[in-house]
């Protein structure tokens, strides 16, 4: 299998030896191919929608945040006019970033080098040099190079390189149903806390965002230590949760807790809540139908994501995405959101239980991040290239559901996974080689 | 040769530091519930997120420019989000969910070794001491995977019976991208 791979950067011709028709097969090599890794870059970074940040980091004129568009590092800056802007990064006289910092409000991105200026949404600004050598420069044409298409949704900040991307609500199609069951779930919006904690993890990227669009089957294991497969939480877990496709690449996974269930019930996700956040989450839920739908108002969220590397886990409070950086490299960057309307004390709890267990200092994440990089040096076995991984629990038991979008399958079912290699080989292979 | 006059208990920093060394001592030796024996149940263990700032062209010229402080994102009432803002109820679940064959990210365990140093210590009142010190910790795990992790520690310490309890410990950690697996250690 391995020979087929080119050494030499020219696309890899089929997806039959990566992956099985229906996905319940996926090749080691999906991870660890150093060529899939680049043609990845090119047909899925440079033409989704990605997520670079959250509007509450950016509520003022010259307020801007670092990001990045897969390996592209990119400035998210709020314009004088109130407009968002996507600059990439980079001087288009030598090339550095012209932004090195993570954060602030500027009226101004100078490049170290040459001291080229740029406005925050990117517009060249001066050339010290130009004043005292002719032919005069066209400033119009040596700006930073703007991300092809911006749109939000729920404060969510989503850019594109590729011209030809459709609108960002036709990108997420019936998944939308699911990001609003949280986010607009609270009264007052979320918003996100602080700076996002970022750390190198030696796995491959598609790993964590396979993990959180629905992997409940490594929960009460992987995590045994802290959540007990016989806890109160897992019982309720392996009842009432389902993971959802409304669209192939993007996915939900949720309790759809009964029609009789209490608000306390849909709202409480620790079991170490204080009976003051135990009663703030509760009053959330009893006012829930004046934004939700009843079925909206029935989910209690565990975790979902958008294709390709936007992860939300819910009960934590959590957004986080999976930069790519080499095949068995990311940079994890992770964000606390915190309901806006939320008493101060509430927020200090709900933040107290993010840091616990997520992000680089979470017990829970610990055990995450040793899992994917095993995974990772697994997947590196050339003699095990004709022994794909195992895709395949609850192949068939998927089904539309009444009251909820997408295909939905019990608990343990892994068609999210299944569902997520579907459309990344379509984005790879194209239709006509999707099977 | 010159001597400088300066106020300083060698006795008080001695034993500071001989503390230091045996609480690094018993985690390096996985004995994390004897630690947890030196922590007062007030215990406050932070780490700020660290990330880069813009600079502020107001304040150029003057020290506040470079200040670490700006660099520090702290819990901070409702705002901030720290890598780490643990109290005793948290510390201890730390240190003892290590003690399972299903917390596998420590089964088998990741050998540590803590070096510590640059101990200051001020007086205060209530035989509480306010400490500054440094650590570099090497972490290795699964064969070669082999980390150093540097910090500095600003305690807060108080004198009992004959020995010293951890009150606070604030960790100020040199990486802003945090290249270790885990941060879910005590430094």
């Amino acid at each position: 299998m391995n020979s087929i791979i080119s050494t030499t950067g020219r696309e890899i011709p089929d997806s039959t030896q990566f992956l099985n028709e229906d996905c319940s097969e996926v090749s080691r090599l999906v991870f660890s191919s150093e060529e899939l890794y680049r043609m990845e870059q090119r047909k899925i970074f440079d033409k989704s929608w990605l997520y670079v940040g959250h509007e509450s980091q950016i509520k003022n004129p010259g307020d801007f945040i670092s990001a990045y568009m897969g390996e592209v590092p990119v400035i998210v800056a709020r314009g004088g006019d109130g407009r968002i802007a996507v600059s990439i990064n980079s001087c288009p006289h030598r090339g550095l970033r012209v932004c090195r910092s993570d954060q602030g409000n500027t009226g101004r991105f100078i490049c170290p080098y040459h001291t080229w200026s740029f406005k925050t949404t990117g517009e060249l600004v001066g050339i010290p040099q130009a004043r005292k050598m002719g032919p005069e420069v066209d400033k119009s044409k040596w700006g930073l190079k703007q991300a092809a298409k911006v749109e939000t949704i729920f404060g969510l900040i989503f850019a594109t390189l590729n011209p030809e991307a459709p609108s960002l609500d036709e990108y997420l199609g019936d998944h939308k149903f699911y990001l609003e069951a949280y986010f607009d779930r609270f009264p007052g919006g979320l918003e996100i806390a602080g700076p996002p904690h970022k750390w190198d993890l030696k796995c491959n990227w598609k790993l964590p965002v396979e993990n959180m669009h629905g992997d409940v089957g490594h929960a009460a294991y992987l995590h045994g230590a802290l959540v007990a497969v016989d806890s109160p939480q897992n019982i309720e877990i392996e009842d009432y949760a389902v993971t959802a496709v409304a669209k192939d690449g993007h996915s939900a996974v949720f309790r759809l807790m009964p029609e009789d269930s209490t608000f306390e019930q849909r709202g409480v996700h620790s079991p170490h809540s204080s009976p003051e956040l135990i009663e703030y989450l509760t009053e959330v839920e009893r006012t829930v139908a004046e934004r939700l739908s009843p079925a909206q108002a029935r989910i209690k969220g565990m975790a979902q994501g958008i294709y390709p590397n936007l992860s939300l886990l819910w009960g934590q409070n959590t957004l986080r995405v999976s930069h790519p950086r080499a095949p068995g490299l990311i940079e994890y960057w992770s964000w606390l959101l915190l309901p806006v309307d939320a008493p101060d004390f509430i927020k200090e709890e709900i933040r107290g239980g993010y840091c616990m267990a997520f992000g680089p200092g979470g017990i829970i994440e610990q055990e995450d991040s040793y899992a994917w990089r095993l995974q990772f040096e697994g997947s590196t076995i050339d003699y095990l290239n004709d022994r794909p991984y195992f895709y395949g629990l609850g192949v068939g038991e998927e089904k539309p559901h009444p009251e909820i979008p997408g295909m939905v399958g019990k608990c343990y079912n892994e068609h999210y996974a299944r569902r997520l290699y579907l459309r990344w080989r379509e984005d790879m292979f194209g239709e006509e080689n999707a099977r | 040769m010159n001597t400088v006059a300066i106020d300083f208990d060698a006795t008080l920093v001695a034993r500071v530091e001989q503390f230091y060394y045996k609480e690094a001592r018993l985690l390096d030796e996985r004995c994390l519930q004897q630690w947890f024996a030196l922590v007062d149940e007030s215990f406050q263990y932070s780490m700020p997120t660290r990330f880069v700032p813009h600079p502020d062209p107001k304040l150029q010229d003057t020290e506040a420019f470079l200040s670490i402080d700006r660099e520090l994102d702290r819990a901070d009432g409702p705002k901030g989000s720290p890598i780490r803002d643990d109290n005793y109820l948290g510390t201890f679940a730390r240190t003892f969910r290590a003690y399972k064959t299903n917390g596998w990210s420590e089964a088998p365990a990741p050998r540590t070794r803590r070096m510590i140093s640059n101990v200051e210590v001020t007086a205060l009142e209530d035989d509480q001491y306010r400490t500054y010190s440094n650590f570099m910790m090497f972490y290795s795990h699964l064969g070669k995977d082999n980390h150093t992790i540097t910090g500095g520690r600003r305690d807060l310490i108080k004198e009992v019976d004959g020995d010293f309890k951890l009150l606070k410990r604030e960790v100020i950690i040199d990486m802003d991208i945090i290249t270790a697996p885990t941060l879910a250690l005590i430094f």
